[in-house]
């Protein structure tokens, strides 16, 4: 990819995938209602309760939430960014990452119990999540022949009938990361959670307002992922994400949530060993 | 001339300041020496940086007079390990120990006439030299005040300071010869003399545990020994040179003597099944484990492997280190995550990183190499201030449990946000230990096995730092009594260098943020404050210089995996960015009311906010008193702990697989020399 590529790339990383990620939120609360038999919220429900937030006057109950926040925000952004232009998909995993990491560090910097004990769980789901991103991000390089975004954009052939399983490790991850149940524990997309919102429940106005809009960043990210599986058509692009949101929708809505420990299991036991035997199977075939 | 004067500077300043502490036995005289065998140091490594890369020419008749000298010197090292296994009843040290003398015998007699020049430097070398001169001259700088109040806290009848900086300041003059040191059986000498220096330091506290950690620190290092010296003669044999420049090229040696110089670094770097030695060595006191047993010493494992490695490159040898590399990685993180001791999690946490650095060393792509260099050097830097600042910790609270340690940031307002610095330093980008960390996944792409350890590894690493970062800056819920208590605690404690403490909370000043952050001093020496600072300033300064450096250490026109151009100023940016919005927020005032924390209905509305009643007998209830009210007026304190994993990542069920791995790698390497 030429400079001027990655510059457009970065600046749709940074603009227009927030926006496609809030529109995603907004078509999941939309058909979650309707799946329970709700109305549901406007498609743009997301864009003005950020609007709200923001407005709102901000309160410290820990004295690192807001630069914590805003680390969130930096590192979810930054991973976007990358994504969009094209760079490495190792490093964009790394990278995404490091804003978890600022969620962790605020939560744990309230006083609250709900807060800590949400953060604390969160470690865990960080911990079942991460490796099967990096093994998904390897899959792909090595399906593509290259380990950017760019090379696997520009393979060939569709990856994924040879990565299904690899797709299928992608989902428990994107699980976890969107807050479905099953991997709920720290804290859940919607309003049902036994420790108040868990690890978000002390970032409160302009903070939480810059949580959610990482929030959107790393949807945008994974659900940009996910179209990288079939990247030789746009339309196939596309509808594979929204299949994805859909299943992730069914699941949430038909599954309880696990303990951490059960998450931890599940997700490395499906995760880990479907990207294993993927990457198995593309060195012998 | 001029490379004499380096090599002065380098290698016997620190000796000379070393002894004359231990000659001079005054305080006064360890005040100046430290400084300047630091001062020495650091000139030398400018000086070493500037001259380029090459061979460094020592005065003529020193270098004629060298050999036999370091020959007499390495039986003395092997006389006194005997002694010590004689004395302490050690079978396992005599068993390593006492062939090594028939082989030096040979060596010193039969062996080749020394070739080509003796001290020899190269962009790996100039990388260690700066690592062991600027963390180590901070390290010694650090120690003088720990040492002193630790002394204090033990109430010696006789000071033991001078024997351990005579040990602590030499040692960095024994690691400058080991990483300039051009000739096999020099770099022995320099091998077994930090063996020598770990055991004195790891005993030196004097009691029964240190004294056993100190042999166990001695067998296990002496078989490191035992491996290089075997593998020194075999290249004696065979290659008729004891030149690395010339062994460490490919073809030279053999696979198995190859494989016996990786032994001896595992060895060093403490690697599975050698971990113990390390474990046992956190007794010492924190500037040990911070200078030998992070930055340095165990990095002579790691550089002497890194020095090997274009010998073996692609080889069965080279494919089972990384494997083994790999999986200490995995194990130490996981093992790393279900301690709650301080100071056993930093040392899991080096002998990860360290197995991440030889798995580097046995990959094979072309940036593989680099990398293991640049984590070298950001380890170094983040690890030191890590356990620095966690000697600190520990002589504040007596205890380096991290239940102890919990909203730290409070009490240690300058030392415990370092901490967390250093701990983000290890994990996030645009810091080092992350790209190193991204080099080597994007070089372990062609191995299932690899990928998926250093997946898993990763995620652990994370997992454990953000859990104790994300302790340390935890918050107590402030009442009027916790905060009369922490003004209480300053007016009390007077500085160490005897100032008069800063005045309390004046509740009536406007409060910004950046009081929040920096209430009160700690009382705290500036002698000890300022490495910790400098070293935070090492670590963020280097971040963005990353790329630079390891187009140093790889040479002009090495490849990169694709993207690390773009590296540089988009994390530069992101930094500033950062660094900014920390200022502004930090700036900002903190708004009253107090928002109080949200207790989803625990705690019944303000109207029992009785602040102003008795502190000391009743509970106060209030949305920031930190209990709530439950019927019949119990009152229930708010607490929250850690997830306390240690049942399931239990080192007794975890520590014994890891060792038989390890073991099982060793075996693997010696027979993959072999077949």
């Amino acid at each position: 990819m030429n400079a001027l590529g990655v510059l457009l790339g970065g600046l749709a990383g940074l603009v227009l995938a927030p926006a496609a990620g809030a529109l995603a939120q907004g078509l999941d609360r939309r058909l979650t209602a309707r799946l329970q038999r709700r109305m549901g919220p406007p498609l743009l429900q997301p864009v003005y309760d950020l609007a709200k937030l923001w407005g709102k006057q901000p309160q410290r109950s820990g004295a690192w939430i807001g630069l914590c926040a805003w680390g969130c925000l930096a590192g979810s952004a930054l991973a976007s960014m990358l994504f969009f232009a094209g760079q490495d998909l190792l490093l964009v995993m790394l990278v995404q990452a490091a804003g978890a990491v600022f969620l962790v560090l605020g939560a744990m910097s309230a006083p609250s119990p709900y807060s800590r004990t949400g953060a604390q769980r969160e470690v865990m789901l960080m911990l079942a999540y991460e490796p099967v991103l990096l093994l998904v991000a390897a899959c792909l390089g090595l399906g593509a022949g290259g380990f950017t975004a760019a090379d696997v954009l520009a393979a060939p052939e569709a990856l994924l009938p040879r990565l299904p399983l690899a797709f299928a490790a992608l989902l428990v991850a994107l699980t976890v990361k969107l807050r479905k149940s099953p991997f709920d524990a720290a804290a859940s997309a919607h309003a049902h959670q036994e420790l108040v919102r868990g690890v978000y429940t002390e970032y409160s106005g302009p903070h939480l307002a810059l949580v959610e809009l990482a929030h959107c960043f790393d949807t945008a990210l994974l659900l940009g992922l996910c179209g990288l599986f079939w990247a030789t058509s746009w339309w196939a692009m596309v509808l594979l994400a929204a299949l994805a949101l859909v299943a992730e929708i069914a699941v949430d809505n038909a599954c309880a949530r696990l303990t951490w420990r059960a998450a931890l299991a599940s997700a490395w036991g499906a995760g880990v060993v479907l990207c294993v035997v993927n990457l198995f199977w593309l060195r012998l075939g | 001339m001029n490379d004499g004067l380096i090599l002065t500077l380098l290698i016997l300043a620190p000796l000379l300041a070393g002894a004359g502490c231990w000659v001079l036995r005054a305080a006064a005289a360890r005040a100046v020496l430290v400084p300047a065998a630091g001062v020495a140091c650091l000139l030398g490594a400018v000086l070493l940086l500037a001259r380029g890369d090459g061979s460094l020419a020592a005065p003529a008749g020193i270098e004629a007079g060298l050999r036999p000298l370091a020959a007499g010197l390495d039986f003395a090292l092997l006389a006194g390990f005997l002694w010590v296994a004689w004395r302490r009843k050690s079978l396992w040290t005599a068993l390593f120990v006492l062939p090594q003398i028939p082989l030096l015998a040979w060596l010193e007699t039969a062996g080749p006439e020394p070739y080509g020049p003796l001290f020899w430097a190269d962009s790996l070398t100039m990388a260690l030299v700066c690592v062991v001169c600027a963390v180590g001259s901070l390290i010694c700088l650090w120690a003088l005040p720990y040492m002193r109040r630790h002394e204090e806290h033990l109430q010696l009848a006789r000071s033991r300071q001078p024997g351990f900086f005579l040990v602590l300041v030499g040692f960095l003059g024994v690691m400058n010869l080991l990483a300039l040191a051009a000739d096999l059986s020099l770099f022995y000498l320099a091998f077994e003399a930090t063996t020598l220096c770990s055991f004195l330091l790891i005993g030196h506290n004097g009691d029964e545990t240190a004294r056993k950690n100190a042999v166990t620190a001695l067998w296990m290092n002496s078989v490191g020994g035992l491996a290089l010296l075997l593998a020194a003669v075999w290249a004696a044999r065979t290659a008729g040179t004891l030149c690395i420049p010339m062994l460490a090229a490919p073809g030279v040696l053999g696979l198995v003597p190859l494989a016996l110089i990786c032994i001896a670094g595992m060895a060093k770097a403490a690697q599975p099944p050698f971990m113990r030695w390390l474990l046992g060595a956190m007794v010492a006191p924190t500037p040990t484990s911070a200078l030998l047993h992070s930055s340095t010493m165990v990095k002579a494992g790691v550089f002497l492997v890194l020095r090997f490695a274009p010998a073996f490159a692609g080889s069965p040898v080279a494919r089972i280190l990384a494997l083994a590399g790999g999986l200490t990685f995995c194990a130490a993180a996981a093992l790393a995550l279900g301690q709650s001791d301080g100071k056993r999690i930093l040392a899991y946490s080096t002998i990860s990183n360290l197995g991440l650095m030889l798995c580097c060393a046995g990959l094979d792509a072309p940036w593989a190499l680099p990398a293991a260099a640049l984590l070298m050097v950001f380890h170094a830097a983040a690890k030191g201030l890590l356990f620095l600042c966690m000697g600190t910790i520990e002589q504040r609270l007596a205890t380096r449990q991290l239940g102890a340690q919990e909203s730290l940031a409070q009490q240690l307002p300058r030392t415990a946000p370092l901490m967390v610095l250093g701990m983000l330093a290890m994990v996030l980008p645009p810091f080092g230990m992350l790209l190193g960390k991204w080099l080597t996944v994007e070089a372990a792409t062609g191995s299932t096995a690899l990928l998926l350890l250093l997946a898993l590894g990763s995620a652990l690493t994370v997992a454990y730092w953000t859990r104790w970062a994300g302790t340390l800056l935890g918050a107590e819920p402030r009442t009027p009594r916790r905060a009369a208590a922490a003004a209480a605690d300053v007016a009390d404690s007077a500085d160490e260098d005897g100032a008069a403490p800063a005045s309390g909370l004046d509740p009536d000043a406007r409060r910004t943020a950046l009081d929040e952050f920096w209430p009160a001093p700690e009382p705290q020496s500036r002698l000890r404050l300022g490495p910790e600072l400098a070293l935070a300033a090492a670590t963020l300064m280097l971040a963005p210089l990353a790329p630079w450096l390891y187009a140093l250490l790889a040479g002009p026109g090495a490849p990169a995996p694709a993207g690390w151009a773009w590296l540089a100023p988009v994390c530069t940016l992101a930094a500033v960015a950062g660094l900014w919005g920390a200022w502004r927020a930090l700036r900002r005032d903190v708004l009253a009311p107090d928002p109080g924390l949200y207790l989803a209905g625990l705690t019944p509305a303000c109207a029992l906010d009785l602040h102003a009643a008795g502190e000391d007998s009743a509970p106060v209830a209030g949305p920031r008193a930190g209990y709530f009210l439950r019927p019949l007026n119990q009152a229930v304190t708010l607490d929250a702990g850690l997830y306390g994993l240690q049942s399931r990542l239990a080192e007794a069920r975890l520590e014994p697989w890891a060792e038989a791995l390890g073991a099982a790698a060793l075996l693997g390497l010696l027979l993959g020399g072999l077949l």
